[in-house]
């Protein structure tokens, strides 16, 4: 049992140390992306944590907070895929375009959110 | 064609006749009405008998008493005193001579100096040139009226003017108003037929007048037209009038008149309802009975039903056809059918006549029940059976209804025990109250009968009354029919259904038993008897009422409680320093995004400079305000 779970932290290290190290190749946008997407997880992650303590009361509100992040996350992921250099499946596609379509999306959705949460 | 015609006068022209029935009328002139006309002549003449010394009143309140049949009430010397006095007048003129010497005609005053003087009046206007067709009437009526002769030159002028009506297709058009044009009309009609009696007309006025007869249909038309009288036209009644004695005066035989027209004719005198002049009662009673006793117009024919309540043992209808006047009716025939309502299957009756206008007709075979029946009768006319007159009754075919027996049975709530039964044949009633206490009914049970009907009949009123004896407040239940016997009623009830309707009153309540119905002859009303009705107690401790309970009247309109208005409770909110700390919990990924952006090494080296900074500042600065917009 204890061996099992030296085997386990060991190869999380390996794992870790190697994903650190193939990361610092990122480009530098991509990481302020990332950034962007962690906050919005750990964002919803405190709303999803608050509903699960307190209770949905407002429920218009845990809705509209809780999506509001989801929604900002996909958006993210989805700037992230386009802007990305080592993907070819969006190669043709300018990244000021890519963000503008990321701007425009990100203002619906925050409209769409504000007059949701009443 | 004529059918129609004479059914506005049935039902409009009854001036005379004396309460005959006709059903569909909208407008009847009654016995009453002819009264009233009559009352209102007889006041206009005054005690002296000389209308007020007004010509025209007295010519107009003659020739009404004259129509009525009532000359014995005409003071002859007062009139004809009246006529001579008028002409002898400096101020006489030709209206004068034309009202004084129809009151000569009409009372027989035989005033030689004053029939000349008229004749002089008249010859003079006619000599003069006339100007318009009421002075040629009157020119030419006046010289009628005294039976004297114009000379031919003398008529020219009048004669002249009826060049205008053949001119104008029968009717004058140089009148603004629609009853001036017809009374001008008129007045050439029977100044034409005035001109025939006072001399010779020439040939060369031949064509005019056999130019007004051609014109009468086409003037009917125009006048049957509903927008030719207007409200405005307060001398309607005058038109029509003039126009009918027109029309009587010219025609040489039967007109060929249009049933329509005729029918508007006879509603505008129908307006003499409402007459307040001697004028008007003139002119209503000169036109009707001229419609109605000329032969060259044809008569109506009333049809007037003896009873609307027909017993079903002996369902006969009888009819009475009779002419203007009462007369009895010369009509070769009388059909007739019989619906429920005017969607209802019509079946055909056939009358048989039985003398002095009477018919009847036998409803026996038809297959109909007890209620209210819509029945039309026509009387025809000749061998091709044209229709004369036709009019359409409501009938009761009418019954009776037997309950020969009432049971009355006290039972438990639970309908299981039976604590008392009577029963009670009609018409007797209990000897001994019955007790109805709170864990009691009463039911009560009849079987109603209609004898002589084959159908089931389901009357529309059949229940239970209790009338409290203290208060006289009334208790209703219905007895319902029993579905396997519809003639079976049941009615059950007890203290509840008294609380239900007039609160807890308690005592001594009569009970009676009502069945009616619109076709029942008489309703059936029977007192059962008096029952004992009490309530349960209050509860132990409950104070014992100052007052008798209310009744459900008072509790309708007794003052509701007020309006308590319920909300919803909100819902549990967590303490204020939960919410507060996942606040700043919330707060605390901005921080990692913060920092972690810092270790990255973002900057803003790649910022725009110069000019491109502008719009690098413009287009952020516009996301900015559409988010703040948006919040």
């Amino acid at each position: 049992m204890q061996r099992s779970i030296n085997d386990f932290k060991s190869n999380a290290a390996v794992i870790l140390k190697s994903f650190n190290a193939e990361y610092t190749k990122t480009p530098l946008r991509i990481k302020v992306i990332d950034a962007f997407m962690v906050y919005a997880l750990l964002t919803a992650a405190v709303q999803f944590l608050y509903m699960l303590c307190v209770g949905t009361f407002p429920f218009n509100s845990f809705l509209s907070g809780f999506f509001c992040s989801v929604g900002f996350f996909v958006l993210s992921v989805s700037l992230r895929m386009q802007v990305d250099p080592s993907s070819d499946e969006f190669k043709g596609l300018l990244p000021e375009r890519a963000y503008a379509d990321f701007v425009l999306c990100g203002c619906l959705l925050f409209l769409v959110v504000w007059n949701f949460m009443g | 064609m004529r059918h129609i015609c004479v059914e506005f006068w049935g039902a409009i022209l009854l001036l005379l006749s004396v309460s005959l029935h006709v059903s569909d009328a909208s407008e009847v002139i009654t016995s009453h009405d002819t009264k009233g006309i009559k009352d209102i002549v007889l006041s206009n003449a005054g005690s002296s008998g000389d209308f007020g010394a007004s010509l025209k009143d007295a010519y107009f309140g003659s020739g009404a008493l004259a129509l009525l049949g009532a000359t014995d009430k005409l003071q002859k010397g007062a009139v004809c005193g009246l006529a001579s006095s008028k002409l002898a007048s400096e101020a006489a003129d030709l209206e004068a001579a034309f009202y004084a010497s129809q009151i000569q005609g009409l009372a027989g005053c035989g005033d030689a100096k004053a029939a000349a003087t008229a004749e002089k009046l008249a010859v003079a206007s006619l000599e003069a040139g006339v100007r318009d067709m009421r002075s040629a009437y009157y020119a030419l009526s006046t010289l009628a009226a005294l039976g004297r002769t114009a000379p031919a030159k003398a008529l020219d002028s009048a004669l002249a003017l009826l060049q205008k009506l053949k001119a104008s297709k029968g009717r004058l058009r140089d009148t603004p108003k629609g009853a001036a044009s017809l009374t001008a009309t008129a007045h050439g009609y029977l100044a034409a037929a005035a001109a025939q009696k006072v001399g010779t007309i020439s040939s060369q006025h031949m064509p005019a007048v056999e130019g007004l007869l051609s014109g009468i249909p086409q003037v009917l038309e125009t006048v049957g037209g509903s927008s030719f009288f207007s409200d405005a036209d307060t001398d309607a009644l005058e038109a029509v009038a003039r126009f009918v004695q027109g029309i009587e005066s010219t025609c040489s035989d039967e007109c060929s008149l249009d049933k329509l027209q005729l029918g508007q004719l006879a509603k505008m005198l129908a307006r003499a309802k409402s007459a307040i002049s001697v004028q008007d009662a003139y002119y209503v009673l000169s036109a009707s009975s001229l419609l109605t006793t000329s032969a060259k117009l044809p008569k109506p024919v009333t049809i007037s039903l003896q009873s609307a309540s027909v017993p079903l043992s002996s369902p006969e209808v009888d009819v009475v056809v009779q002419e203007f006047g009462g007369n009895p009716a010369a009509v070769s025939g009388v059909e007739g059918s019989i619906s429920k309502g005017s969607k209802g299957n019509a079946k055909p009756i056939k009358f048989v006549f039985q003398g002095q206008g009477s018919y009847k007709a036998s409803l026996t075979g038809l297959d109909i029940s007890l209620g209210i029946y819509r029945l039309i009768v026509a009387a025809t006319e000749g061998n091709s059976k044209v229709e004369v007159a036709s009019s359409t009754f409501a009938i009761a075919l009418t019954g009776s209804v037997e309950v020969t027996e009432v049971t009355l049975t006290v039972k438990g709530t639970d309908t299981s025990t039976v604590k008392n039964k009577k029963s009670l044949a009609y018409p007797s009633k209990l000897d001994k109250k019955l007790d109805m206490d709170p864990n009691s009914q009463l039911k009560v049970t009849f079987a109603a009968t209609f004898p002589g009907i084959a159908q089931a009949f389901t009357p529309q009123q059949a229940f239970i009354s209790l009338k409290s004896r203290a208060s006289g407040a009334l208790v209703l239940v219905a007895a319902k029919a029993s579905q396997s016997s519809p003639n079976d009623y049941s009615a059950t009830f007890g203290p509840t259904t008294i609380v239900k309707q007039i609160g807890t009153q308690a005592g001594l309540f009569d009970v009676t038993l009502t069945i009616g119905d619109e076709a029942l002859a008489e309703a059936l009303v029977w007192r059962l008897g008096a029952v004992s009705v009490s309530h349960a107690p209050a509860g132990e401790g409950t104070a014992a009422p100052t007052q008798p309970p209310p009744t459900a009247a008072q509790l309708e309109a007794a003052r509701k409680p007020p309006i308590q208005h319920m909300f919803r409770q909100p819902d549990k909110r967590p303490p204020a320093v939960v919410s507060l700390a996942f606040a700043a919990l919330s707060a605390t990924p901005l921080l990692f995004l913060l920092v972690r952006l810092s270790q990255i090494g973002i900057n803003l080296k790649g910022f725009p400079s110069g000019s491109g900074a502008t719009y690098a500042v413009a287009f952020h600065g516009g996301l900015a305000s559409i988010l703040e917009a948006a919040e």
